[in-house]
């Protein structure tokens, strides 16, 4: 049974899409959330205060889900950091990128919330 | 307004040579090459003036375009928050309507604790499915951020368009061909790559959630 206290962020430039994740992280139990709008964005909170997990777009301006992966998992106090790819980008090679770069799992959008479920559950287990 | 005095230069060539033409000797070889010389040239001229017209107009138009497809993706994120809105609502009266189920206990109820099976259960079956659509509702609307992402990537098509359109008036010169070439929108992306994610986008040759995860099998996911 995974903790339902951990904090998450959810990066994505698109306020609808977070919603839909923050949304569907709440149905699941999961009320901790924070949310940035890039990787550049996101990577400037994880670095000041703590998560425990890590969803994130991967096209996004400044800096893209994938750098971000590669910040975090370059980072000693960050790369401990579960993290998952929910994207559209969902060409093999991406897939093979994100897989490289240290990445936990990966989602194809559009997803169900059961998908989501399934999905962090596998991380956080 | 140039290229109309080397327009009209040139017809006035063109009329002297056909006039030297009349008082020639019919085969005179070098006069009708000069003078089939002259008509193409300002043939040219007045094609490269139709197409100049059309390329300041379409660089005109351009950036309208491109605003009015920023407007729709505005439009279309307006649209889903509020949808949105009311689905969080619905999910909100739905976790209340739980609980007051939940509270309706055989100890509470008393003589009509019998009621529970036949009226409180469908009651909870009926809420727990409601969840379920209004989330698959909330899912659905990720559309926006779908057809949103290959919006942006028409627009910056759009942008590069733009400039390439700018740089070739600025270079040959029109009618009001003042303005600079500004940076490309696209700034560190290629019109080229832009383009090819824009078919990406299509999701003709794209996986889904199956066969990626298969392929994170292979790199020893679970």
């Amino acid at each position: 049974m995974p903790d339902h206290n951990i904090r998450i962020m959810v990066v994505d430039d698109f306020s609808t899409m977070r919603r839909i994740v923050k949304n569907i992280l709440k149905q699941l139990g999961y009320t901790n959330i924070e949310e940035a709008e890039d990787g550049a964005d996101a990577l400037s909170k994880i670095k000041s205060e703590p998560f425990d997990f890590i969803i994130s777009d991967w096209n996004m301006p400044n800096m893209t889900g994938l750098d971000l992966l590669k910040n975090v998992r370059a980072d000693d106090g960050l790369k401990h950091i579960p993290f998952m790819l929910v994207t559209a980008e969902a060409k093999k090679e991406n897939i093979v990128d994100a897989a490289k770069a240290g990445v936990n799992n990966y989602i194809v959008k559009p997803f169900t919330a059961e998908a989501l479920r399934e999905k962090m559950d596998k991380c956080l287990n | 307004m140039e290229n109309n005095d080397s327009v009209n230069a040139l017809e006035q060539v063109n009329q002297a040579i056909a006039e030297c033409e009349k008082h020639l000797p019919p085969a005179e070889p070098l006069y009708s090459s000069l003078g089939q010389l002259a008509r193409f040239v300002n043939d040219a001229m007045r094609e490269h003036q139709t197409i100049e017209g059309r390329l300041a107009s379409t660089t005109e138009q351009l950036p309208e375009a491109a605003e009015q497809l920023l407007d729709i993706n505005k439009g279309m994120e307006e649209g889903t928050h509020k949808v949105m809105g009311l689905a969080e609502d619905l999910l909100d009266r739905q976790d209340e309507l739980e609980k007051l189920l939940n509270a309706l206990t055989a100890e509470r109820l008393g003589e009509a604790a019998s009621l529970i099976p036949d009226a409180v259960d469908p009651a909870r079956a009926c809420v727990e499915k409601n969840k379920e659509i209004i989330m698959e509702l909330l899912t659905s609307l990720s559309f926006q951020d779908l057809m949103g992402q290959r919006l942006k990537k028409i627009f910056t098509v759009f942008r590069e368009v733009e400039s390439r359109l700018l740089e070739l008036v600025v270079e040959f010169g029109g009618s009001g061909a003042t303005t600079t070439v500004e940076d490309s929108a696209a700034g560190k992306k290629s019109k080229d790559v832009i383009l090819k994610e824009l078919e990406w986008s299509k999701r003709s040759d794209t996986v889904d959630q199956e066969l990626a995860d298969d392929i994170l099998a292979q790199f020893g996911f679970k």
